[in-house]
């Protein structure tokens, strides 16, 4: 009798909770199943390729090459190897191929080509074995000639748990942003009426998000040492590298604070926060280079920031670029932290309204 | 606690001159909740170096009342003017870091308000924090959870006191000493506004009340216009309260 009681009390409770367990029950597992859509292939399958056409190099012999490509990669033309070369650092591409002047040439019996893939692309090494592989019997089953591709790796080949540092620390970025940050404001929101006769709730948002920044410090400087200790090449306190994270943070943190006050510390905001937390760690290209993902992931992951920051971080503190190389990138960033404090703003004034 | 520890304040009350301090004045106060009025046109003044009891039973727009003077709350409509003096509140629920200790909250808030450290003191004393100062205040029992908010209160020497059901969790002798204690800030020319469903409770301490049901004003009234004894006074206010019940049905 009892246990039917209890029964009866859940059932009163779920009809009082029903935004909360739609959205745990229906709208996350929509969500959950439907991004199986984005996972499409194991290997790449259009990575984008730089492919490098000199002035001596015909149209026709272009085409040539680039067909060889296209089976598992997307090829891009260049006109200059320095160029492509700087887009493979900034994972703009994943690997670059010079077309050889002589490819046209009758006269020539065999022809070498060299496909140069980034050391730091840790995820790319073995797929791009795979792709000399076809492109080498691609093109020797079009051509009357011995074309021999080689693969060529730019940098020291580094190790995946190497390269997965600072994925790791972006990870942790996004889950203090998405899980912490709200958690601790729902911890104080009893006082934050005597907070608004006090001071401001703007003055209390802002520096609740610059202390939580500056915090970050902690797991950032804990991870270095990790990678110093574990003797990994990686730099990660350089300066466009903690930019770029401060920044993720910083955006991030807005959102989920303006969800969290629009919510009214609701549980409804709490979860919609956990879902874009996995948004954005599916979302931002962490693991993988963009390349490796369905045309349909790959064109959202390109129209999401933190997929520029997770590559400002990765290219600083992996490949010691300067910080002039991320510019535009971080500043795509600083603008997106700056244009979702208007949300936040709002969710600020909706929050003062209906207290 | 003994006595002891609560007369050893030596910091004398912080004195304000009720002459230089404009009164909180409203006037056609109205607050709408979706389709629920709230306060239905609401006329107040709050004189300087009184004691003013809003009282009125649950739900009759008392605390929308006080948190609109705290500009917590947005008019729908009618004019609130409060001077631009300091605002010390203590709301119905406890509002202080529970994470933080006593002396922490006192310290953070006493900051945020410039307040002067040796009256601070004195306000820990007087309300028997200065035993629980170590402690981290969401481990305190609800009565020290309701004297630290007074404390974060006072210790900012508000030119007017806004307190939410102040005595509510209280033992019977603390809630003398506290009324005792609002006494004194009241005739060293503060005011103080007290949102209280038990009158009776203040009815010694009262200068001015104002009784609200259901968004409206029933009363508004200076004690001495008011003949009744002190001991009737509670009886008083449920009386007009169940006399505009029986009218509104």
């Amino acid at each position: 009798m009892s246990l039917r009681t209890i029964l009866r009390k859940e059932l009163l409770w779920s009809r009082h909770r029903i935004l909360a367990l739609l959205f745990v029950l229906v709208l996350l597992p929509g969500a959950f199943a439907g991004a199986s859509v984005f996972f499409q292939h194991v290997l790449p399958k259009d990575a984008p390729v730089a492919v490098v056409a000199g002035e001596d190099v015909s149209e026709e012999e272009y085409d040539v090459v680039a067909a060889s490509f296209r089976l598992f990669s997307k090829p891009i033309q260049y006109d200059s190897e320095a160029a492509a070369m700087r887009d493979l650092e900034r994972e703009s591409v994943y690997a670059v191929v010079s077309v050889p002047p002589d490819l046209g040439d009758p006269e020539v019996e065999r022809v070498n080509m060299t496909v140069t893939i980034d050391g730091d692309m840790t995820p790319y090494r073995e797929p791009s074995q795979a792709l000399v592989s076809v492109v080498a019997s691609t093109m020797n089953r079009q051509l009357d000639k011995r074309v021999v591709v080689q693969r060529e790796i730019a940098g020291e080949e580094r190790k995946l748990s190497s390269y997965l540092l600072p994925t790791f620390l972006t990870i942790i970025v996004l889950t203090f942003a998405f899980a912490y940050l709200p958690y601790n404001l729902a911890r104080e929101e009893a006082v934050l009426d005597r907070l608004r006769v006090e001071t401001s709730l703007d003055t209390v948002v802002a520096g609740k998000l610059a202390f939580f920044t500056a915090l970050l410090a902690v797991p950032l400087l804990v991870f270095h040492a990790v990678g110093l200790a574990m003797g990994y090449d990686v730099s990660l306190l350089a300066p466009a590298a903690v930019a770029a994270l401060a920044l993720t943070f910083l955006a991030c943190g807005a959102i989920a604070t303006a969800v969290t006050f629009a919510s009214g510390f609701g549980t409804t905001g709490r979860l919609f926060n956990v879902l874009l937390l996995f948004a954005f760690l599916g979302f931002s290209g962490l693991v993988y280079p963009v390349g490796f993902f369905s045309p349909l992931r790959r064109d959202i992951i390109r129209r999401v920031p933190t997929h520029y920051a997770m590559l400002t971080v990765r290219g600083a503190s992996l490949r010691d670029l300067p910080a002039a190389e991320f510019g535009p990138w971080l500043g795509g960033v600083a603008l997106f932290a700056l244009a979702m404090l208007v949300p936040l703003k709002l969710s600020l004034l909706a929050y003062e309204r209906r207290a | 606690m003994s006595e002891d520890d609560t007369t050893d304040a030596d910091t004398p009350m912080p004195t304000a001159d009720p002459a230089a301090i404009d009164p909180i004045r409203v006037r056609e106060l109205r607050k709408r909740y979706g389709r629920v009025m709230a306060l239905a046109g609401v006329d107040v003044t709050v004189e300087p170096g009184t004691v003013h009891c809003l009282v009125g039973p649950n739900g009759s727009g008392k605390t929308t009342l006080l948190r609109t003077l705290l500009g917590l709350v947005e008019p729908s409509a009618g004019e609130v003017s409060v001077p631009d003096v300091r605002l010390g509140t203590a709301f119905q629920r406890p509002s202080h870091y529970d994470q933080l200790t006593v002396a922490d909250n006192l310290d953070v808030f006493g900051a945020l308000a410039d307040a002067d450290e040796d009256w601070a003191e004195t306000v820990l004393d007087r309300l028997g924090l200065d035993v629980v100062r170590d402690r981290i205040a969401g481990e305190l029992s609800g009565g020290y959870s309701r004297k630290l908010d007074l404390a974060l209160a006072l210790q900012k020497e508000p030119a007017y006191l806004l307190l939410d059901e102040p005595l509510g969790d209280l033992d019977d002798v603390t809630k003398l000493r506290l009324l005792e204690f609002l006494g004194d800030y009241r005739d060293a020319g503060h005011g103080v506004v007290v949102s209280t469903h038990n009158l009776g409770q203040f009815a010694e301490a009262v200068d001015h009340l104002t009784i609200v049901y259901d968004g409206e004003v029933l009363l508004d009234a200076p004690r001495e216009a008011i003949d009744v004894p002190d001991d009737d006074l509670q009886e008083f206010y449920v009386e007009r309260v169940l006399e505009a019940a029986s009218g509104a049905e």
